[in-house]
């Protein structure tokens, strides 16, 4: 498609232009407090934090996996732009308020507000833990998707095993040098990258296949019965997907830390709106190709619907061979989406383990818990190091587990939805136990379905099945102990008839 | 007492958007296009792209500052 060197030289070119914005965060940083480490002192700005935010949420997988998906099912995948859209609608359930109290009692990561709010040790421990399986699953899925990309796309002069490891040693030294400054500068380049990327794809796609009906029509003359009207049981899962999205999405630790670092209030809002609208233009592009795809090529299986993006962009070389630059910049951009990810997930789990896990391990004070900062750069390093390893053998069962990721992590929505709906001096408020059970009957289900094998009940996923017991079990247990309180105290009103 | 502004109404309008990006409606129909594209595609599309917008404009309006002590 492209001269192998030109890739290569490409991504040398990019990979320096990292390390130098790793350097210029360093020069940035005020002092080396946690605070300043993990959140960039709380300083980031309108445009850096919409392109972080932008950068972060799309994934490698977006760019490649999507437009597979898209290739095996056919223009109903479409949906996943709503999905994305679903992400951003559900920070409203919680974000508002927790952002507040962020910017109030200098929360640096997501167990922090539940610390504050339920002051429970256990729920707060279970936390953690659910947001480290959910953050080392994502790290793990973007370093062999790194290996994989510079294989690919240098024809085999970068081996799967030094993609992993020489983009995990990028990752670590911009970050350990910067902290999350670094990080979002490194994403507001990778954001602008994979913009130009989704708008290049689409004018090449434009140009040279056709418009969207056209596209449309192709794949209706090959393949009609990928444009056909869904069936019951697909709308059920495009439901429990919604759900899924809506309320697990926005519990991401990287996510929620980015609203802590926004500068003003204003901003953030600002920039969450913009990241509302975007999944029209650039999950759209996404679906786009894979349609494009489905409509050049006949049968690709699921390995070759995988590769459907570069296929694609192959062809468009072949149509017209000026298109190879903007395929070049298409192809960085599939890189940057997977390192903008790679470096969240990671710069987030470092925080989690210092501060959730290290800190009350050590039973350290304030004062105590900021001189961890000086080892947070040494967390990185291990969390590297562990997942890292991991990645070069990826066949391991044990990480079987963490396919279900966003089913576990969805439990945690009742703890910060009945969280901030009902502050933690308010009449009707929830307790830690409520959660608690909640969250013990949600991950039950969710694991115990995973253990049998099951993957929907009549389209609903198993995790979403297990929240909806879990917000229930949360307001029955509430419900029940008020009015125990109520007999109790000799309430008046307890037992009345209507 | 610091009590949070919940929009219930707001909330409820959101969830209703999102049932209604589902084509529902369309189940066990026969295909049809218009504008060369399938009809429960408009559907679909049309109701993400008011879910969109309503997300952007209660971000922008209903995420008050009353409970941002700055």
């Amino acid at each position: 498609m492209i001269d192998p060197s030109m890739v290569t030289t490409a991504a040398v070119v990019y990979v320096l232009m990292l390390l130098g914005l790793g350097v210029f965060g360093r020069r940035a940083m005020r002092d080396p407090s946690l605070q300043e480490f993990y959140l960039a002192g709380r300083s980031i700005g309108l445009v850096v934090l919409l392109l972080t935010l932008f950068a972060t949420q799309y994934s490698g997988n977006s760019l490649s996996g999507f437009p597979g998906k898209t290739y095996r099912s056919g223009l109903s995948y479409i949906m996943s732009v709503g999905f994305m859209v679903a992400i951003v609608s559900g920070y409203l359930l919680f974000a508002p308020r927790l952002v507040a109290l962020a910017r109030r009692k200098k929360f640096l990561t997501p167990t922090d507000y539940l610390r504050d709010r339920f002051g429970s040790p256990l729920l707060c421990y279970t936390s953690a833990l659910i947001f480290a399986v959910t953050l080392c699953n994502f790290l793990l899925a973007q370093l062999m998707a790194m290996g994989h990309s510079l294989a690919g796309l240098t024809d085999g002069r970068i081996p799967y095993w030094a993609g992993v490891a020489g983009g995990a040693l990028v990752i670590l030294v911009y970050e350990c040098l910067g902290g999350m400054r670094a990080v979002a500068w490194t994403d507001a380049v990778q954001g602008v990258v994979l913009l130009l990327g989704l708008g290049l794809v689409a004018g090449l796609i434009f140009r040279e296949i056709g418009s969207p009906a056209e596209i449309v029509a192709m794949v209706a003359a090959r393949a009609p019965e990928k444009i056909a009207n869904p069936s019951l049981e697909t709308c059920f899962a495009w439901l429990s997907s919604f759900l899924l999205l809506g309320l697990g999405a926005p519990l991401y630790p990287q996510a929620i830390q980015r609203l802590y670092a926004a500068r003003r209030l204003r901003e953030l809002r600002l920039a969450l709106a913009a990241m509302a609208v975007m999944p029209l233009f650039a999950i759209t592009t996404v679906v786009l190709v894979g349609l494009t795809g489905l409509a050049l090529f006949d049968d690709l299986g699921t390995v070759g619907s995988d590769q459907v993006t570069f296929r694609v962009l192959a062809h468009l070389v072949e149509l017209e061979p000026r298109a190879a630059i903007p395929v070049l910049v298409v192809l960085m951009a599939v890189l940057a989406a997977i390192m903008s990810t790679a470096d969240s997930a990671l710069l987030s789990l470092s925080s989690i383990l210092t501060k959730d896990f290290a800190a009350p391990a050590l039973r350290l004070d304030e004062a105590g818990t900021e001189r961890l900062a000086r080892f947070a750069p040494l967390s990185s390093l291990l969390i590297l190091l562990v997942v890292g390893s991991v990645a070069m053998v990826p066949r391991l069962t044990l990480w079987r587990l963490l396919e279900i990721k966003f089913e576990i992590l969805i439990q945690l929505s009742p703890a910060f939805v009945f969280g901030t709906q009902h502050p933690r001096d308010h009449p009707d408020r929830y307790l830690g136990i409520d959660i608690g059970r909640g969250l013990v009957a949600g991950l039950g289900i969710a694991l115990v379905f995973y253990a049998a094998g099951v993957k929907s009940v009549v389209g609903f996923h198993p995790g979403v099945l297990g929240v909806v017991v879990n917000y229930a079990v949360a307001f029955t247990s509430r419900a029940r102990r008020q009015r125990f309180s109520r007999h109790a105290l000799g309430d008046p009103l307890a037992g009345a008839s209507p | 007492m610091d009590e949070p502004r919940r929009h219930r109404w707001y909330l409820l309008l959101l969830a209703l958007l999102a049932i209604a990006t589902v084509p529902f409606p369309f189940v066990g129909r026969e295909l049809r296009l218009f504008w060369g594209l399938p009809l429960w595609l408009w559907w679909s599309f049309g109701a993400i792209t008011c879910l969109s917008l309503t997300t952007a404009w209660g971000i922008l309006r209903l995420w008050t500052r009353d409970i941002d002590p700055d």
